[in-house]
């Protein structure tokens, strides 16, 4: 699933990078995502639409060696499929569950089931806005409030801690704190 | 390739995070060298070795170590940034009020101030900088999820990626403030 990157000596990042891996990250854009472009502004910013933002991410990714497998419905149910059938060949997921991000029990279920660590992502601060998500306590972690720098903050972040083998790497040896199967540790509950 | 195990001597850290940050700054938009200030609260000074749980906060072995790296993460990125810790409320309610005109936006890990930090929150406020608020832990998952007056107002917030987050944060923060989807008065 994850091979060295091709163009290994092409990406500045690789030389910095704590693995070569070219991990394979997918972006899952829930309900209402699709439309950017026709949302509020105010929370969203100057971004013209979904394929914009999936290519500002796919090109991120490129840029750090890795590659980003961007997918976005409306519907819950094609988003339950699309993360059973992408759990096998996906190292990490970012996430912006778009609407269902106060309400999906079955779609956090099924990133739960993946064993794949997942960051959450959002354009705007979503607490600010009065906005739970239910998704928050079983992901790894969260970026949110920098529009689509969001996005890359997280891509960023999750990349380095895959690298990382004393954190998400899937290679990791067992030690009480390596994280590889994406949960996160609750920390003073034991 | 860099390796970077624990044991890694301080400056081989803070040497990474400057690569890291070249490598990183062709991906900017713009080339303001915004001037972040970093804050670390209570307990963020006992980090390392026998210290804080390093099942929440990996492999790092000082705070000296995570602010150099980030601010060497910043240079490279051509960025400056500033850094304090202090254990006590009052000094850091002291320190936003003192930086805030040689500041563009903030960077606050307000460790064990997050839920009753309200003074630390008002500060930021009257900053009328952006910030973002950070964590090495996953904050909601031990029930911290509605958050409190210091992530209500937050321009934005990373959490869960150990120091990963802060080196996330740090480029997320400068490419908003780069294509102008968070304000900040600059004061110069």
């Amino acid at each position: 699933m994850t091979q060295p990157s091709p163009n290994a000596a092409a990406s500045p990042m690789l030389s910095v990078r704590q693995s070569r891996r070219r991990w394979t990250i997918g972006m899952i854009d829930g309900p209402n995502m699709k439309h950017l472009g026709k949302r509020d502004s105010r929370l969203f910013g100057r971004i013209g639409s979904i394929e914009e933002l999936q290519r500002l991410v796919v090109d991120f990714g490129e840029a750090l060696g890795v590659e980003v497998r961007p997918f976005v419905s409306d519907h819950e149910g094609d988003l339950l499929e699309h993360v059973h059938a992408s759990a096998p060949s996906t190292d990490g997921y970012l996430l912006d569950a778009g609407g269902l991000t106060t309400v999906s029990e079955g779609l956090r279920h099924a990133l739960q089931e993946t064993q794949r660590p997942v960051i959450e992502v959002a354009f705007y601060n979503l607490i600010a806005n009065g906005e739970i998500s239910v998704f928050t306590p079983t992901v790894i972690g969260r970026a949110m409030g920098m529009r689509e720098y969001s996005y890359l903050a997280g891509l960023l972040g999750l990349v380095l801690a895959l690298d990382d083998e004393s954190f998400l790497n899937p290679d990791a040896a067992d030690s009480p704190i390596v994280r590889r199967g994406g949960q996160p540790y609750a920390f003073r509950n034991g | 390739m860099t390796t970077l195990s624990a044991s890694a001597p301080i400056s081989d850290k803070i040497e990474w995070g400057r690569g890291l940050g070249r490598a990183l700054r062709s991906q900017r938009r713009g080339d303001t060298a915004w001037r972040l200030a970093l804050i670390d609260g209570p307990n963020m000074s006992n980090l390392g070795e026998g210290g804080r749980d390093r099942r929440t906060y990996g492999t790092i072995n000082s705070i000296g170590e995570l602010q150099g790296a980030i601010q060497a993460l910043a240079e490279g990125l051509g960025a400056k940034a500033q850094t304090y810790q202090s254990n006590r409320e009052g000094e850091i309610v002291q320190y936003i009020y003192d930086s805030a005109d040689t500041a563009d936006a903030y960077l606050i890990n307000p460790a064990a101030l997050t839920r009753r930090g309200a003074p630390c929150a008002i500060a930021l406020s009257d900053s009328r900088r952006p910030y973002v608020e950070l964590h090495f832990a996953n904050i909601a998952a031990v029930g911290w999820s509605n958050g409190a007056l210091i992530t209500r107002q937050a321009s934005g917030v990373v959490m869960g990626l150990r120091h990963y987050s802060y080196i996330g944060a740090v480029f997320g923060l400068i490419g908003a403030l780069d294509v102008g989807a968070l304000q900040t008065p600059r004061a110069d």
